[in-house]
């Protein structure tokens, strides 16, 4: 199967518009482009997926077989492409999945 | 030695597409009302949060922070506001009691159905808590600072070595 290039775009534009950034009340409003991405010039197939690394999985293993004492180790998920990364967590003993914000 | 652990199995974040930072905590409360990033009433599902939300009146240990509100607009013209209370926050088997938090009983969000609030682990001085309760009143004259739930733990000495990771 034959895929444009723009098949990125719509994740650009994607990630443009889910910026998770705090605006401020006084902040002036923020200018929103409604330009159009052109079609792209060039195209590649999709060849295949790349397998998840056993050495990951093996290192996630290993993180959390470590969570003792003063360490404070949780595996992530990612989430909505990997735009977003969530954490399991209780908010006065419910439970609720969390988008995790660093500040990058 | 405190370490936020996490993967990524794609290669979107090398392309620059992640942006954010913010530092509130806050919950979807249950019985909220959602709208779409208009302003226009939408069902709470549409919302796309991955539960009906947490519930105050299920807890012993929240508590409420009066003539304070929550506001908080996010740069893709998400919005959330709502009332502010302390409640005990777990993560990775860090417990922080009496954290500051955000209980949003309105939103304009878009959810991938699985989340259903925010962990903010940057600084204060982007909290998004008001004095008053009044949300159209808010500017950053009357925005008052917390410390955040990686802040809190610091504070209160329950991490010894304050470091925090992620690795991709």
């Amino acid at each position: 199967m034959l895929l444009g290039l723009s098949f990125l775009a719509p994740l650009l534009v994607s990630a443009d518009f889910s910026a998770r950034y705090v605006s401020f009340k006084d902040d002036p409003a923020p200018v929103v482009s409604d330009a159009v991405l052109p079609a792209a010039d060039f195209s590649l197939s999709i060849a295949g997926k790349a397998p998840r690394s056993k050495a990951r999985a093996a290192l996630r293993t290993s993180l959390r077989a470590h969570v003792s004492g003063n360490s404070h180790i949780t595996p992530l998920a990612g989430g909505d492409f990997d735009e977003e990364y969530l954490v399991n967590a209780t908010v006065g003993g419910q439970k609720f999945t969390l988008i995790v914000d660093t500040g990058r | 030695m405190s370490f936020f652990a996490t993967h990524s199995t794609t290669q979107l974040p090398n392309l620059g597409l992640r942006f954010e930072f913010s530092s509130d905590t806050w919950v979807i409360e249950k019985g909220f009302k959602c709208s779409n990033l208009t302003g226009f009433p939408e069902s709470p599902t549409e919302c796309g949060f991955g539960t009906s939300g947490y519930s105050p009146k299920k807890s012993k240990t929240y508590t409420s922070f009066p003539d304070r509100n929550f506001n908080i607009e996010y740069g893709d013209g998400e919005y959330l506001t709502g009332t502010v209370g302390f409640e005990t926050v777990s993560v990775g088997g860090l417990t922080v009691p009496k954290q500051e938090f955000g209980l949003v009983n309105k939103a304009a969000w878009v959810g991938d159905g699985v989340n259903s609030g925010l962990l903010g682990l940057c600084f204060p001085n982007l909290t998004s808590v008001y004095t008053g309760t009044n949300a159209s009143d808010d500017t950053s004259a009357n925005n008052e600072p917390y410390k955040p739930f990686f802040f809190s733990a610091v504070k209160d000495k329950l991490v010894s070595k304050p470091c925090g990771l992620t690795y991709s």
